[in-house]
This record gives C-alpha cells, structure tokens and sequence, in this order.
C-alpha cells in the first residue's frame, strides 16, 4: 500500500491537502517577503522627506504626481505614496508582531513548562497569577500598561509581550502535564538525566505542536492588538508607522470621500490577519485528536 | 403464533474513506410475539449494527443496502421517517449498553421519561404521564419511585441507571425491545438481577425481546433461541439447548469450549486461533475459514448457504458436525 | 447553594483586595504619585498643599489605608480635566456603555447560536462552509477596521444610519435607554453591530465545536430511540448541553466587550466610559485612569462570580457536590 513518509512529509502533504491553508500560507510568505524587502521594492521612500510634497497630498489612486510617478494606490495627506507606505507599514506591524511573539512564546513556555515539572506552591502560583491575567481582555491590559509607563517602541512591544505571554504558558503547562505522566519522561528520570536536560530534549519538543498553534494564532492577535493601539495614538511613535498608524491618519479623510487612505493599509492588515489565521486554524485542527474519524 | 419480527437478507454497509465495511451481510432471522432471542458474537460482530437497523438509528455513512425487515408484518424499510418516529420509543425499543451515557446528564429523569410518553401521545396530560412513569419505575423495581424521579442520572448508581433506561424502554407498551449489551457495564452480581428481572417482566407483558450480548453464558440463561454471529453473518441459529448442548458450526463449538467454566481444573484454556477478520477486508468465502480446523478449499472460496438443518436449526456451513 | 455562594464571594473580595493593592502600588511605586495625581500646572505652594492633604508625605501603609478608605467612600479622585470627581465622570458615562455591550451581547447571541447549531449538524452544506468563513473573517477583523467600513459603506455612501453619538433616550419600565426611540436605535445600531462581530464569530465556532462534539454522544442516540421529534432533540437535549460551555465564556468574555467598546466609542463617538478612558490616556488625566481601573477590577470580579452562580444554574451535576 502506501510506503510510510518521514515525519515532515507527512505533515506538509497532511498540511496541503486544505487547499485554502496552503493558499494562505503563500499569501503570508509573500507578505514577509515583502515586508522583508519593503525598501528595496518600493517604488518610493515615503519617509525621505525630500521627496514628499504636500503638493502630491490626497491623491486618488492611479493619479501621476508632479514627477511624473504613478501613485498606485493615490496618496495620502502628506502626500507620500501609498503602496510604499504600505509596504513600510507591513515591515513594522509584522515586525512587532513576530517580535513580541517570540518573546512572549520563549517566556511563556520556559514558565508554563516548568511550572509543570517542578509543581507544588511554584505552579500554583504561576498558574493563579496566569488564570488572572488571561481573565482580563487583552486590549485593557495592552491600555493599563502602555497608560502606564507611556508610549513607544520598547514599551509598546513589553506591552504585547505581557499580554501573550499567559496563553502560551497556559498552554505549554497543559501540554507538559500530559507529557510528565507519560513513560518516557519516568524512564528519563531512571536514567538520571538532569532536570534540565529532560525539560529541553524531551518535554520541549512533544510541546511543540500545540505551541505552533497558539502561536499562528496569537500573532494574528498581537498584529490586531498592535493596529488597534496605533490607531488610537497609543502605541507605536509616528516614527515607526504601522499599518494602524495609517489608518488612524486616513481615518479624518474619510467623511469627505478620500477613503484610500485609510482602507488600502486596513485590506493590507486584514489579509495579513487572516492568512495567519487560516493557517493557524488549520494547523489546530491537524493536532486536534478529537476531529480524528 | 406469529413473527412479530422478521429479517430478511439484511445487508447493512458503512461506505467509508478507506473502503466498504459489510458490518451487516445477510442476515435472516424472525422473532415470535413474546419470545426472547440472543444475538450471540464477538466485538465488530456486527450485533449492535443489526439492531440499529432495525431501529432504522445507522448514520452516515452507513446505510441499509438490501433485504427486508418486518415489524409486525410493516415492511420498515419503507418506512418514511416520520413514521420510524413513531415506531421507535413506542411499540418498539431499544436499550443501550451504557446507562451513563444513554441519559442526557443535565435533565431530571422525570423529565427523560414524561418526553417519552407525550412524543407518542400528543393528548395526555403531564400529571398521567408522570404517574405513567411512576408507576414503571416501581415496576422496573426502583423504590421510592415518585422522588427518585426528581432526581438526576448521575445521582443514580449504574444499576438504578440501567433500570431507569429499562422502564422508559417500556413506557409504551412495546411489542419488542432491542436490548443491547444491557449487562454489560454492570456489577456482576446486579448483572444476574437485572437479567432476571427483565425475564420476568418480559413473560409478564408478553415483550418480544431480542437480547444482544457477546456472552453467551448471560443469554443461555434467558433466551429461548440464539442466532450466532460471526463477521457480519449468522452463522448458527437454533434453540437454546440445541446451541449449547450440541453446538454444529466450528465457530459455536469454538465459542461454547471457550467458556472457563467448561474446563477441568488445571486444564489451558480453550482457544479460537487466529482473529476476526478485518470488516474491510472480508474474505470471499466463509469469512471463518481461516480460523476453522474443518475448512476446506470449497470454504475459501465460496460462501456457505444458509442450510434448515431441522424446523428450530439453522446452519451456515459446508462442514458441520452432524 | 449558599455555603457555595458565600465561598465564591469571599474568594471575590480577596481577588478585589489583592487587585487594589496591586493598582495601588502601581500608581504610587511605579510612577511617580505626584506626578499622577495632581495637576502638573499646580505650583510649587499648591503642589506641596495637596501633597499633604493627599498624605503623600505619610508612610505607603498608611497611604494604602487612605486609599482603601477614600474607595469606600466613594472617593477615588479628581479628574484634572474636568475637575470633577473621575468616579462621578465614570457613572455618568456608564449607562451608555452598558446598554452598547449588553446590546451588541444580544445580538451575538441571537444570530450565533442558530447558525452555529445549523453548521454544527451539517458541517458538510455550503451554507455551513460560509458561515465558517465568515466566522474567521468575523474575528480576524480588528473591531477598529470593521468599524471604519461600516461608516464608510453605512454612513458615507449609503447614509442610511448615523456614524456618531447616541441617540434620543425613551423610557420604558423604568429604564432610561437609548434602545427605546427609533432615534436612538439607529444611532447604536452600527457599533453595537460592529462591537458583536468578534463575539458573534467566536460563538459561531465555538457552538459549531460544541454541537459536532454533542451530536454524537450516546444520549442523542437514545433521545431519538426513544422518537422524540428532531426539535425537541435539538432544541432541549442538544442546547441544554451547549449552553453550560457557552454561558461560561460569554459570561467572561462579556468583560471583553467592556474593553473593546473603548475603540468602538472611540470610532463612532459614543459618549460611554471607553471614551473616557481613551482621550484620559491622551491627556494623562491620571485620577480618571485609576478610577476607571478599580471600577473595571470590580466589575470582572462581579462577573466571574455571576458567571460561576449561572454554571452551577445549568449542570446540575456541579450543582449537587458543591453542597456537599
């Protein structure tokens, strides 16, 4: 019958067989790539303020400004172009983004993991501290803590991670009790690996799968969380303009018609949003014992 | 007396990703009015599949391919849904195996029972009902019946529970219960109780009752006939004492030697070799052949017939001891 | 019942408790409590008046009993902008965010559970494919974005509603609300409509899960064994289950609405306590932001209490061992 695939073939053909996850998947590649690229592929630098002027402002799409330069998606009120800000603007929101994910990811699992091994009053304080903070909806969080210590780049990144990071301990922890009660981790134990060593080599990587999943989708969330706080003045400095940023400056044209401003950078987030989450939905129910027939 | 059931050539089959399974492959057998008959095989028998067709309960995949089923000379097959509905919980029943699971955890029982009642008759008042449901309750021989009706399933232990399901089984008077694995998730010493029991509330009402079981030893001391299944088919059908004392196909004889309490102190224990056979992957001929110390070429390769060995027997093989 | 109502309550305070305390330091620990709480355009006289009116100059225990006591009062400070007390600011504009979340509550509720139960059943029909889709577009959205387009489309292009403010306010019952005059009704239409988006797509999926889970279960079998018709399976059998997951995380989640009705009043210029919060945050009016936090602290614990009670309502097996 059919020969057996190694473990990552067998994920991809499983993964591709849900033709719209690997149609997202592409989308989402390609959004890195281009936010990878952003000044290299951009028709224009709109923050080189030389270029840019307010002669240009408000152009609607496909218009030619007095260079001579199509403006592909029109301009906006400062007159820059609007793909390349777009394109800038991808670079900083996945930027953020990915970054706080991973911050978040490494620290709430290194806490989630070893909060399950160790046990006792050490976990149960960790897990009530992470049951509190999960009860709070992210946004109110995201506001106390950025209300708090002000805004910017470092702070609104801290930010994003402490709101993460409770999901991804929560989890790790689930995943890790589980795995603790399983054999190999009592056989590790008779063959007196260190703690550490079990905790990495073995633990962390049965972890790893529903951690993914969290993953894909709290990015998605961060991504959201990011835009929304920019957009309301609170997060990033207009020096780092996220796509939220731009739709918060489109947002006052928007009642007199000139609506490019605004909505081209949100369809750019939206489809950034969603391929994650197509992904990431897929990706949960491929682990999801339950839905096995 | 008459057939209050009849099976005719049942063929039931699960169209799945990885193949065709003939859970049920043609089957035949009839039911008397008030007699009780064991369905006797192993897990993946096919026993419960015969009596969800029969409730007309096979989900998809699954469908009922060919062959006749008739309740009280209705052809069922026929049956519109609608009308299925008003035969099932009514004048015909069925019991689960697992008590917990058949009643829903988060309503009273009374509430469970009162339904049961006034799917079938859109008339009564819920005050009859309720006193409907008392009274079987005490029937089914539960104390106390009009409080413990208040109560909730998991506040019931898995006997009481198992009772509870029996009386809503015969709320309506049913002509035939289909029991299946009734015992099975029960204490063994409730187990003799409660089969004893529904014997008797069986012989009372003059229920039909078709009791399906992989024991043959709980059904030997009920049943009045036993249909042996073996992958889908029936392979022996005939009285209890014919079955027991003087078991024809291999696969019976196998089955009876098995029994512990067949052995001598001492002695190892009686075996079948080999295993059932993939559902997916029945053999083209006697689906035992490969098991069986009998077989010969004519077994692998074609079915046996179904042979009327006398007026009670019934036999499904090309080399039975005689 | 009661002994499991006074232990959730108690539980409740102690969370409320160690919540003040933790506000409390953060206000006073991590910032600078001056800085916070008095107007940054006071002078040096009025600075050090104030410094001594509002203890600072006193130990931080000592300060913390203050806190407490003032809270209870009622007292928890003087918006800079304003100048009127944030606790009175935050109950004037409560009302309006609360009829926008229970509003938007209502109608993630209506639509989400019949098209989750419908996808749930038949997970293989076009229509249950669409309302998935729509579902993960429904939460991947950003509430902020969604809101945009809607007062593009709506407002702008069609001008069929109003983008901004509250309606007139009807009474009924006793009820002073925005949702009795027709006025009022077109007005909080679109953000309550664009408020319910994440939730309603959250319950979609969330009622689909619960619904595949539950069709399959033995006591669905037996339901229709016993011939009820395939409403009262579905709508008593069926629903009594799904409800006791859903109510828990609508229940908590209702908080959330709390929260995000702060960008949705933003975006439409709804006058509620999100609002507030937000141009509060602009202004660095300090005392409202702390006013706000302890009146946001308190109302989640409430809720997870309501919540816990109305679980224990619908299983009745909770119900049972908690009186033990």
């Amino acid at each position: 019958m059919s020969n057996e695939k190694t473990g990552l073939s067998k994920f991809w053909s499983e993964f591709t067989e849900n033709k719209i996850a690997l149609i997202s998947l592409l989308i989402f590649l390609f959004i890195v790539f281009v936010a990878i690229f952003a000044p290299i592929i951009s028709p224009t630098d709109p923050y080189d303020l030389s270029k840019v002027s307010i002669m240009d402002s408000r152009l609607p799409p496909l218009s030619e400004n007095f260079a001579g330069q199509t403006f592909v998606l029109g301009s906006d009120g400062a007159g820059r172009d609007m793909l390349s800000a777009i394109f800038y603007g991808l670079r900083v929101s996945l930027g953020v983004g990915v970054m706080s994910g991973i911050f978040a990811l490494i620290i709430g699992t290194f806490f989630g993991i070893s909060a399950a091994f160790f046990g006792g009053k050490y976990e149960t304080f960790i897990m009530r501290v992470v049951d509190i903070q999960l009860s709070f909806p992210s946004i109110l969080m995201a506001l106390i803590i950025l209300a708090a210590f002000g805004k910017g780049v470092e702070k609104t990144i801290i930010a994003l991670v402490l709101v993460q990071w409770a999901y991804y301990a929560r989890t790790a922890r689930a995943t890790a009790l589980v795995e603790r009660s399983k054999e190999y981790v009592e056989a590790a134990h008779c063959l007196a690996l260190g703690n550490k060593k079990i905790m990495f080599k073995h633990i962390l990587p049965n972890c790893m799968p529903p951690l993914i999943v969290v993953g894909t989708l709290q990015t998605a969330h961060a991504i959201s969380l990011e835009a929304t706080l920019s957009f309301l003045g609170l997060g990033l400095p207009i020096t780092e303009p996220s796509l939220g940023l731009l739709i918060g400056n489109g947002f006052e044209y928007m009642h007199t018609g000139d609506f490019w401003i605004s909505i081209f950078p949100g369809v750019a987030l939206l489809i950034t949003i969603v391929s994650i989450n197509l992904v990431g939905d897929h990706l949960r129910d491929m682990f999801n014992p339950r839905l096995k027939r | 007396m008459d057939n209050i059931l009849k099976i005719e050539n049942l063929k039931t089959h699960f169209f799945t990703k990885n193949g065709i399974l003939k859970a049920v492959d043609d089957i035949s057998f009839n039911i008397k009015r008030g007699e009780i008959v064991g369905l006797v095989g192993e897990s993946g028998s096919g026993k419960s599949i015969t009596g969800f067709s029969i409730m007309g309960l096979i989900d998809a995949p699954g469908k009922i391919v060919s062959g006749n089923i008739l309740f009280n000379n209705h052809p069922l097959l026929n049956y519109t849904p609608d009308q299925m509905r008003n035969l099932r919980g009514n004048k015909l029943a069925m019991i689960f195996q697992d008590p917990m699971m058949t009643l829903n955890p988060v309503l009273r029982i009374d509430t469970q029972m009162i339904e049961t009642i006034k799917a079938h008759d859109k008339t009564i008042s819920v005050r009859n009902a309720f006193e409907i449901a008392r009274d079987t309750l005490g029937l089914v021989g539960i104390s106390s019946p009009e409080e413990r009706m208040k109560a909730y399933p998991h506040q019931f232990s898995g006997g009481m529970r198992q009772r509870v399901s029996i009386a809503i089984a015969m709320l309506n008077k049913p002509d035939l219960i289909i029991a299946d694995e009734p015992t099975t998730a029960l204490d063994v010493t409730i187990q003799g109780q409660v089969i004893y029991e529904m014997q008797e509330l069986c012989k009372k009402t003059g229920t039909a009752l078709l009791w399906i079981t992989h024991d043959l030893a709980v059904v030997a001391g009920i049943a009045s006939r036993i249909c042996v299944m073996y992958a889908g088919r029936i392979v022996e059908q005939g009285s209890v004492k014919e079955i027991i004392n003087n078991p024809m196909h291999p696969y019976t004889i196998g089955l009876i030697k098995s029994v512990p309490s067949q052995n001598k102190r001492g002695e190892p224990l009686h075996q079948i070799e080999g295993m059932v056979p993939s559902m997916l992957n029945l053999p083209d001929g006697c689906a035992f052949h490969d098991r069986c110390n009998q077989a010969t070429n004519n077994c692998k390769n074609s079915r046996p017939l179904e042979t009327n060995f006398s007026k009670t027997r019934v036999i499904r093989c090309f080399n039975f001891e005689r | 019942m009661t002994a499991f109502l006074l232990k959730r309550s108690t539980q409740s305070l102690l969370v409320l408790f160690i919540m003040s305390l933790l506000v409390f330091s953060g206000v006073n620990l991590v910032g600078d409590p001056v800085e916070m709480l008095i107007n940054p355009e006071a002078d040096q006289e009025d600075v050090e008046r104030v410094i001594r009116e509002l203890g600072l100059d006193r130990p931080i225990t000592e300060q913390y009993w203050f806190f407490l006591v003032n809270a209870f009062k009622g007292d928890l400070g003087t918006s800079f902008v304003f100048g009127e007390p944030a606790l009175k600011l935050i109950i004037q504009r409560m009302p309006a965010t609360l009829e926008l979340a229970f509003f938007s509550l209502f109608i993630s509720i209506i639509f989400a559970l019949p098209l989750g139960i419908y996808a749930g059943l038949k997970p293989e029909s076009k229509i249950s494919k669409l309302i998935m889709a729509g579902s993960i577009l429904g939460f991947s959205m950003p509430t902020f974005w969604v809101g945009i387009i809607f007062i593009m489309i709506f407002a702008v292009h069609l001008g069929w509603l109003p983008s901004t403010g509250r309606g007139e306010i009807g009474t009924f019952m006793g009820i002073h609300s925005s949702l009795f005059t027709l006025d009022g009704l077109s007005h909080i239409f679109l953000p309550a409509l664009n408020l319910a988006l994440f939730k309603l797509s959250s319950i979609v999926r969330l009622t689909r899960a619960g619904t595949r889970e539950i069709i399959h279960q033995d006591y669905i079998k037996f339901a229709r064994a016993k011939g009820l018709s395939e409403n009262r399976v579905i709508n008593t059998h069926l629903l009594k289950n799904i409800l006791i997951p859903i109510v828990t995380v609508v229940g908590l989640e209702f908080g959330s609405l709390i929260a995000f009705s702060t960008v949705t009043e933003t975006i439409f210029a709804w006058p509620g306590m999100g609002k507030l919060i937000i141009d509060s945050i602009y202004n660095l009016d300090r005392p409202v932001i702390v006013a706000y936090l302890m009146i946001i602290v308190f109302f989640f614990v409430f809720l997870n209490l309501i919540v816990d009670i109305l679980y224990t309502i619908l299983d009745p097996r909770v119900r049972i061992q908690g009186s033990k």
